[in-house]
């Protein structure tokens, strides 16, 4: 049975050319062995260093960005979830990373604001929102202020997605994607 | 004027401030797990740099050339590093030339774009190099 499951999940990520998937409570201990993976694993994928570079450069922003989330929400509601997923996976000459992780109802919003807000400039107009909240935007000591999803956008140079489903009265599981053009990095947008 | 000299590590770049030779050097990575409590000392010593400059006047021409040679900061470093170009942009008002060397890798645009992006924030100029 169980090897049946272990069967099924291995079909999935090598038919979806998953090079790496991770499930779990996030801290940096954990960012930080992802991150070498990915790094060593990318080596092998992909010979354009520029393209593993902003792969590198986006997916700490992703992972980071889940763990600002998450501690916030969890600081606040105990209840909430602390394990999150990231997935990067390869199709054709584009990269996916997509990360699923608990946030407060009330985060909800922001979220979506920006992000819509982001996917309607481009990039000279991105790199003035980026410059915008440099020099003007409120921070915490991990951030924020969307900094790391203007960030994310820029070095991507595609259009961000996301999807929110509501969990209970408190938190929502909110999953976000990444798309890394291999082909074609100096991307105009 | 003490230098300050923190070793890199994997998530912090290497700091090399040193008056005495009038080298001022940022290189590595930057995502510290704590951000301010890495980059407080930084902005703390340029302060003191900056009233030490203040009692001992410039003399003549001189300058102070800055280099940054990153691989890679996060977005929270950059709020910080905006506060250390902008501490950098007061000396230049107030006491003496000072310049920003931005070096970065030849094929990484991202890099050197977001120098160019600092650039637009403050008065002091930057000098781009690509390295191979």
């Amino acid at each position: 049975m169980d090897d049946e499951f272990v069967i099924e999940i291995l079909r999935v990520m090598e038919t979806n050319n998953v090079i790496l998937a991770f499930n779990g409570e996030f801290d940096m201990r954990v960012i930080n062995a992802l991150v070498t993976s990915v790094r060593e694993k990318l080596s092998n994928v992909e010979s354009d260093i520029f393209v593993q570079k902003k792969i590198y450069n986006v997916m700490v922003e992703c992972l980071e960005n889940i763990f600002r989330h998450s501690e916030n929400a969890i600081q606040q509601h105990i209840h909430l979830r602390s394990f999150a997923i990231f997935t990067l996976r390869k199709d054709g000459n584009d990269y996916y990373l997509v990360t699923g992780n608990y946030v407060q109802n009330k985060s909800v919003d922001f979220l979506k604001n920006i992000i819509d807000k982001i996917n309607t400039l481009n990039k000279a107009q991105r790199w003035e929102m980026y410059r915008e909240i440099l020099a003007n935007g409120e921070f915490s000591d991990k951030g924020g202020a969307g900094l790391g999803i203007i960030d994310i956008a820029i070095k991507s140079g595609s259009q961000l997605r996301y999807d929110f489903r509501k969990v209970n009265d408190n938190s929502t599981f909110y999953v976000f994607q990444v798309c890394i053009h291999s082909n074609n990095s100096h991307l105009n947008n | 004027m003490t230098p300050l000299v923190i070793e890199s590590t994997d998530l912090t770049p290497k700091i090399c401030f040193m008056p005495d030779k009038k080298e001022f050097e940022i290189s590595g990575e930057s995502r510290p797990e704590n951000v301010r409590k890495f980059y407080e000392p930084v902005m703390d010593w340029i302060d003191s740099y900056k009233d030490h400059l203040h009692t001992n006047k410039a003399k003549g021409n001189e300058k102070l050339v800055f280099k940054f040679r990153f691989e890679y900061f996060n977005s929270t470093s950059a709020k910080f590093l905006t506060s250390i170009i902008n501490k950098l942009d007061t000396i230049k008002q107030e006491i003496m030339p000072v310049e920003i060397e931005w070096y970065y890798d030849a094929p990484d645009e991202d890099m050197k774009n977001s120098g160019e992006e600092f650039s637009k924030m403050v008065s002091i100029p930057f000098r781009f190099f690509s390295v191979n």
